[in-house]
């Protein structure tokens, strides 16, 4: 591979001097080498496809995700049952399960129908994936690269800042902060406060407008200190004083020199950050303070499965293998990503 | 070296006060400890005035924060009982203070919060250091032994399965753990393991049946963990195995296996030394998914526990004993490795 783009970079067609060469952008050269991973290739596309499960859920779910039929209650069709030799049919020896094709992959304890539930799960996983970096990128930038532009002082104090939200292991942060925010803004509070706005429109997401707060609050400080890192390293090139001396006023040095430049470690450190703020979602809503029912939540759905896991496994383990292969996706989209945007660090993981 | 510790820890300080601080006022935003008296019908307003004055929460907050850190011992509070200006009696603070291990009453089990967290804190460290010593260990030797074979089918078998335990949700592990070894095993005749607590709940306790119920825990841990240290151990043995004192050592004729064990993995264990001590604080906070799956009576379940019934006080030392252990096991790291590696001290 290294060989391969050693030659790719020499055997261009030779420029005059002088003439500005078609050079090739950083975004683009990084999809040439991102397509040529076939992991991460196959990491996007699960993305994808459950980026439009979730998009048409409504269209895609066989029946409707919180419609309870109690007759129907833990019912699995014909495959899971000789899937799983625990699993008896009703009629055979010892037979308790009801035998019902319809659900493609059984029912939970209420007869809700588990695959159109998975199905609407995407949703809150996908949103917490997207939403948590975007929040987490935008805190930590504002506090990384204002802490490396102004330094002394103003570095100083939010760094200290970094290092003391550091000093809280971030799922317990997270739990806590949940724990508050259903405390202090859910509930009857007094309408036309910020408190009742907050949780008018929590609960008009379904609870995920706390999840990504609580997420977002206490996941930026990896995003401060890389940023910061980042805005000092490049602060002092070469191509920086270049700009600088002719003439270039500090705004423009900021956007369209500092930035393009910080943004790749970056976007990548947030790809690799994805798969645990999906696996926080999915653990908050697993001890139940996460998104309302009945909305879906792999975790919520993973949470009632697990107690009857000894007699209905499909109920836990599917929810289980749908957040399992968003994550591996992420996993290896991110790898793909580092690779193609920082070839030096290939080979590092 | 001596005066590298002392700045290290004069480091420390301010950011244990600030952490202490912060932990406060969190409690405070937290709201009124005594508002769940108010829904209590036998609660007459006098007592809660009396209880206010007890736990001084009508105190300035400068003077809240001291007594609740330093204790409040002797402090008189007057308290009017009929509003007309004279005082009708005094109560007497009784608090020592959190700095002498006092973090009041936990609401729940009715027992000072430091006996609640000595109860739960060994379970923790049971789970939680076995599991860490496993991982250590295991992902020692998956790392090393992928190193010396990179790029050959073994070290991508590994590389693929690191890969699919690293994605792996902690509770799709352990159900699946608890699938095979639990329950098919019951139904095959074979040994079967128990999913849940510490012993037998008809009585048994012997040794014998908490290390039974310990391993499913300690397994969906480890593996967890396994994954990411051994990819981690992995890279770092490359580069070391690939530098040039090494080529050195190999040209000298030592052995390959005085090399690798001996030049080799002494110096890849350095970046070891930072691992261990950035994660041994968080034994101590347990691992909440993990306990709460397995039912282990451990400080993640008490910590849940606690939230699900605001038990504040219990929240707050909890909190702050994990914060304090962090910045304690940072600086203990940033002392080992400065003596383990005389470069770091000079920059």
């Amino acid at each position: 591979m290294a060989v391969m783009e050693q030659q790719s970079h020499t055997a261009g067609p030779v420029t005059r001097l002088g003439a500005r060469p078609k050079g090739e952008s950083l975004w683009i050269d990084a999809w040439k080498r991102l397509r040529r991973n076939r992991l991460a290739v196959l990491g996007a596309v699960i993305i994808l496809i459950n980026l439009l499960v979730a998009v048409f859920a409504p269209a895609l779910a066989p029946k409707d995700y919180k419609t309870q039929v109690l007759a129907d209650n833990n019912a699995a069709p014909e495959w899971v049952i000789s899937l799983f030799p625990n699993m008896k049919a009703k009629g055979t020896e010892g037979g308790f399960v009801t035998v019902n094709n319809s659900y493609l992959l059984g029912a939970d304890s209420l007869g809700r129908d588990l695959l159109s539930r998975i199905i609407y799960g995407a949703r809150v996983s996908l949103a917490v994936a997207f939403v948590g970096p975007v929040v987490s990128i935008i805190i930590g930038l504002i506090v990384g690269v204002v802490a490396g532009f102004f330094g002394g002082r103003v570095d100083n104090i939010l760094m200290r800042l970094v290092d003391i939200m550091y000093a809280f292991p971030t799922f317990l942060l997270v739990v806590l902060l949940m724990a508050f925010f259903r405390t202090s803004f859910g509930g009857v509070q007094q309408p036309g406060t910020l408190a009742y706005t907050l949780g008018e429109l929590d609960a008009s997401m379904g609870g995920m407008l706390f999840i990504f707060l609580g997420i977002g609050m206490t996941s930026w400080m990896q995003m401060a200190r890389l940023s910061r890192g980042q805005v000092l390293s490049v602060r002092e090139k070469e191509y920086i004083e270049a700009a600088r001396s002719i003439g270039t006023p500090t705004r423009a040095i900021m956007v369209q020199h500092v930035l393009p430049n910080i943004l790749g470690p970056l976007i990548v450190a947030e790809t690799l950050t994805i798969p645990t703020y999906i696996s926080y979602e999915a653990f908050l809503s697993f001890i139940g303070l996460g998104v309302n029912p009945p909305t879906p939540s792999w975790g919520g759905m993973i949470s009632e499965g697990a107690r009857s896991i000894a007699t209905y496994p499909n109920q836990a383990l599917f929810p289980a293998l749908a957040l399992f292969f968003v994550m591996f996706a992420f996993n290896f989209l991110g790898d793909g990503l580092r690779d193609a945007l920082d070839p030096r660090m290939r080979g590092v993981d | 070296m001596g005066k590298y510790i002392i700045q290290r820890v004069l480091q420390a300080i301010p950011l244990v006060f600030i952490i202490t601080m912060l932990v406060f006022v969190l409690m405070k935003i937290a709201g009124d400890p005594l508002a769940y008296l108010a829904q209590d019908p036998r609660v007459r307003p006098l007592d809660r005035l009396v209880l206010r004055a007890k736990y001084g929460l009508d105190d300035p907050m400068v003077m809240q924060f001291i007594y609740w850190v330093f204790g409040d011992e002797g402090v008189e509070r007057p308290v009017d009982v009929d509003n007309d200006g004279e005082t009708d009696f005094t109560t007497v603070g009784v608090r020592r203070g959190i700095i002498r291990g006092d973090f009041g009453e936990s609401i729940r089990f009715r027992k000072p919060v430091t006996e609640v967290i000595g109860q739960f804190l060994p379970n923790t460290l049971l789970l939680g250091t076995t599991a860490f010593v496993v991982t250590i260990i295991l992902s020692l030797v998956i790392g090393v032994f992928a190193a010396l074979r990179q790029y050959t089918l073994a070290d991508n078998i590994i590389t693929a399965g690191t890969f699919i335990t690293y994605s792996m949700p902690v509770f799709l592990l352990a159900l699946i753990l608890v699938q095979i070894f639990a329950i098919q095993f019951r139904r095959w005749g074979l040994p079967s393991l128990p999913v849940s607590g510490m012993y037998d709940p008809r009585g048994n306790q012997s040794i014998d049946e908490l290390v039974r119920h310990m391993i499913l825990p300690v397994a969906s841990l480890a593996l967890i963990n396994i994954a990411g240290w051994s990819r981690y151990i992995r890279a770092t043995m490359l580069e070391v195995i690939n530098s040039d004192y090494i080529r050195t050592a190999r040209s000298k004729g030592i052995s390959e296996r005085r090399v690798v064990f001996l030049h080799a993995l002494k110096n890849a264990s350095l970046p070891l030394v930072t691992l261990i001590g950035l994660n041994l604080p968080f034994i101590l906070s347990g691992a909440v998914i993990t306990e709460t799956i397995f039912s282990w009576p451990g400080m993640g379940y008490m910590y849940i526990n606690a939230l699900d019934q605001f038990d504040a006080s219990l929240v707050v030392a909890f909190v702050l004993m994990i914060a304090v252990a962090v910045v304690f096991f940072q600086l203990l790291t940033d002392v080992v490795y400065a003596w383990l590696d005389p470069r770091i001290r000079y920059d």
